[in-house]
């Protein structure tokens, strides 16, 4: 009854799940699935629900503080649940490392029965379309970005960036201008209306790091910047800074790592 | 078949400005909007009454400036329109707005003809949770249907609906029954202008007012600042790096190999992951 979601069978389980064991906080992702069923339960529960938080932090009298980027990304606010228990909050996939994993849990897993048969659940699943570009679905957590902006300043040039993808075994990525302009998917989009990255290196051409974009990529470990404006914002947070046009850098990029990393290897076309 | 659309009117966030020295946001004079994500509910529920008959509602809670709104989404083509406006409500969060909207709806169904359906946006451009849609739905105890892309099909006598819906890697094609609150992803229809007549119609039609107490709400505790349970504490800029980013010269040398020179300089871990990558593993 659990195999596929449904709001109803999910709803119930976590809810009674929350009424046996009582935790002060209760964390879900914030993608589809979480949005939908962290709604329903919070109201349930009838307590406070956080959304698509980037940071957590507990007090230490053990009151959740959940920070949410607001009006497009330009500001943070920390929000509580003061009196209603248990805390609830959203938090958006990506924002936060992921742990090591331990060698000696101190969790333990506990069974918990639903309580419900097929029979009580009125939706019923008629059929599940799986996304066929199934490759792009890994954007968010690729070691290696490659993305492109505006100031590419057209499609075509816009596959120098793909091509450098290609080369490095990357994923590519934009900002959102270039979505809107229908150049590339909007599953590619990364920022504060698109996707959250970390990867180990992003390389950012013709971005002028717009508050929006920034906050998806903030958790890049190294950020180049290829810009032609020398006082572009991205070069407030990039960690490298390269001053020169990203058409004419791009192919020369493409070649030297290609040279570099794997002499022996063919190239990948871009698709 | 009576259908009912919540719209919420928001600031126009393409608009909106920071004050940069006390980091407030600065609304005076930022003209206000239906939320853009509402019109795709509009739309949906102008063509199930189109197709099938009936009546669409729009309601809104908000102040009575989102009057605005309303007769917007009148001359887009609904047929009757409801301001939910108190002091009482103000500071609402989540849990306190669908409290209120549950309750109006219920209102509306008693006025005006039991409701079938219930749509919302898929989120707002300012508070931007997706929370309300599915709050209200669990105070009306309607089955819960987020994210469709598409009503695919609408049988009233039978009590069912089929509709597509967004979720985790893939569309699910659910089959549920009335009645039901359904969120609408953005871009699946194309929304309608409205014509002429309607404006007028629009410019002169009643708007539905309704304080707490008109709208039967029963306990006003569970309203505005009182009744939310989510406090914001702090608003803050985010923190600015420290450091600016190191501007790479190259000296005598391609641009393209200076760059990556200084890339494995400072993380030189990056060039043997970086060469099993390229090579595939
Ligand atoms: C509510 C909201 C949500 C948003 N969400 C997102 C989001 O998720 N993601 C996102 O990216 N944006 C988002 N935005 C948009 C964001 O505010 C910026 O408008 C956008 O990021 C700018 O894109 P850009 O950097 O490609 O273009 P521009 O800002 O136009 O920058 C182009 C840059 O290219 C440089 N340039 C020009 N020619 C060259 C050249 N030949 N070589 C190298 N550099 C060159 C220019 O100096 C400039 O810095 C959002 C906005 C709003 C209001
Ligand atoms: C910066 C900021 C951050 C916030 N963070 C939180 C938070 O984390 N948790 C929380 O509980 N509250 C939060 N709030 C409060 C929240 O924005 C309000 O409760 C608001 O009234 C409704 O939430 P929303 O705008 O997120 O709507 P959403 O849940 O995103 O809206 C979904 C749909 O519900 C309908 N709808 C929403 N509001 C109305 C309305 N007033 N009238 C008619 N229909 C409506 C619309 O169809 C809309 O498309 C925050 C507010 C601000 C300003």
């Amino acid at each position: 009854m659990l195999t596929d979601y449904r709001n109803e069978s999910y709803t119930k389980a976590l809810t009674d799940v929350v009424n046996t064991y009582k935790p002060e906080i209760l964390l879900l992702g914030a993608t589809t699935l979480g949005r939908d069923l962290a709604g329903a339960v919070a109201t349930t529960l009838l307590t406070g629900l956080t959304a698509d938080c980037t940071e957590l932090d507990v007090d230490s009298d053990n009151s959740l503080a959940a920070t949410r980027p607001t009006f497009g990304g330009s500001l943070l606010c920390t929000i509580y649940t003061l009196n209603f228990r248990p805390q609830m909050a959203t938090v958006r996939p990506r924002v936060m490392p992921m742990p090591e994993r331990v060698q000696k849990p101190i969790g333990r897993v506990v069974e918990h029965q639903l309580g419900m048969v097929e029979a009580d659940i009125v939706t019923k699943v008629l059929a599940f379309v799986p996304d066929r570009d199934k490759a792009t679905s890994n954007l968010a957590y690729a070691d290696i970005v490659v993305a492109g902006g505006l100031g590419l300043g057209s499609l075509e040039n816009f596959q120098l960036v793909r091509q450098l993808a290609s080369v490095l075994g990357a994923e590519y990525g934009c900002s959102r201008p270039l979505v809107q302009k229908g150049w590339v998917s909007s599953d590619r989009q990364i920022g504060q209306t698109g996707k959250t990255i970390r990867p180990k290196l992003y390389i950012a051409a013709g971005i002028s790091g717009a508050i929006q974009h920034r906050v998806g990529v903030d958790g890049a470990d190294m950020i180049v910047a290829i810009n032609t404006d020398k006082n572009a914002p991205i070069f407030d947070f990039a960690h490298l800074a390269l001053v020169t046009d990203a058409v004419r850098l791009l192919p020369a990029l493409t070649e030297a790592f290609r040279k570099r990393l794997s002499p022996h290897t063919r190239d990948r076309i871009a698709s | 078949m009576h259908i009912v659309v919540c719209i919420k009117q928001v600031p126009d966030s393409a608009q909106i400005r920071v004050h940069p020295v006390t980091n407030t946001i600065m609304r005076q004079g930022v003209p206000t909007i239906i939320n853009p994500y509402d019109l795709f509910a509009l739309e949906e529920a102008l063509r199930l009454r189109d197709k099938f008959g009936g009546e669409v509602t729009v309601l809104t809670m908000g102040p009575p400036s989102a009057e605005d709104s309303l007769r917007k989404a009148l001359t887009i083509g609904a047929d009757r329109a409801v301001l939910l406006t108190d002091r009482f409500f103000a500071g609402s969060d989540t849990l306190a707005t669908s409290y209120a909207l549950a309750a109006a709806i219920r209102k509306v169904g008693s006025t005006f003809g039991a409701v079938d359906i219930v749509f919302t946006g898929k989120q707002t451009i300012d508070g931007d949770t997706a929370q309300v849609g599915p709050g209200i739905c669990k105070r009306l105890d309607y089955l819960q249907l987020t994210y469709v892309s598409k009503v695919s099909s609408l049988d009233l006598s039978g009590r069912t609906i089929e509709v597509e819906r967004r979720s985790e890697g893939g569309v699910q094609v659910l089959r549920s029954t009335l009645p039901c609150l359904i969120t609408m992803l953005e871009g699946t229809n194309q929304v309608r202008r409205g014509s002429m007549i309607n404006a007028l119609t629009a410019a002169r039609a009643e708007i539905v007012k309704w304080s707490a107490q008109d709208a039967g709400i029963e306990d006003i505790q569970k309203c505005g600042l009182r009744g939310s349970p989510t406090v914001v504490k702090r608003v803050f800029a985010p923190t600015p790096r420290s450091e600016k980013a190191k501007v790479v010269e190259a000296a005598g040398q391609p641009p393209a190999e200076a760059l990556i020179d200084e890339i494995f300089k400072l993380r030189p871990k990056l060039e043997t992951e970086m060469s099993d990558l390229a090579r595939g593993f």
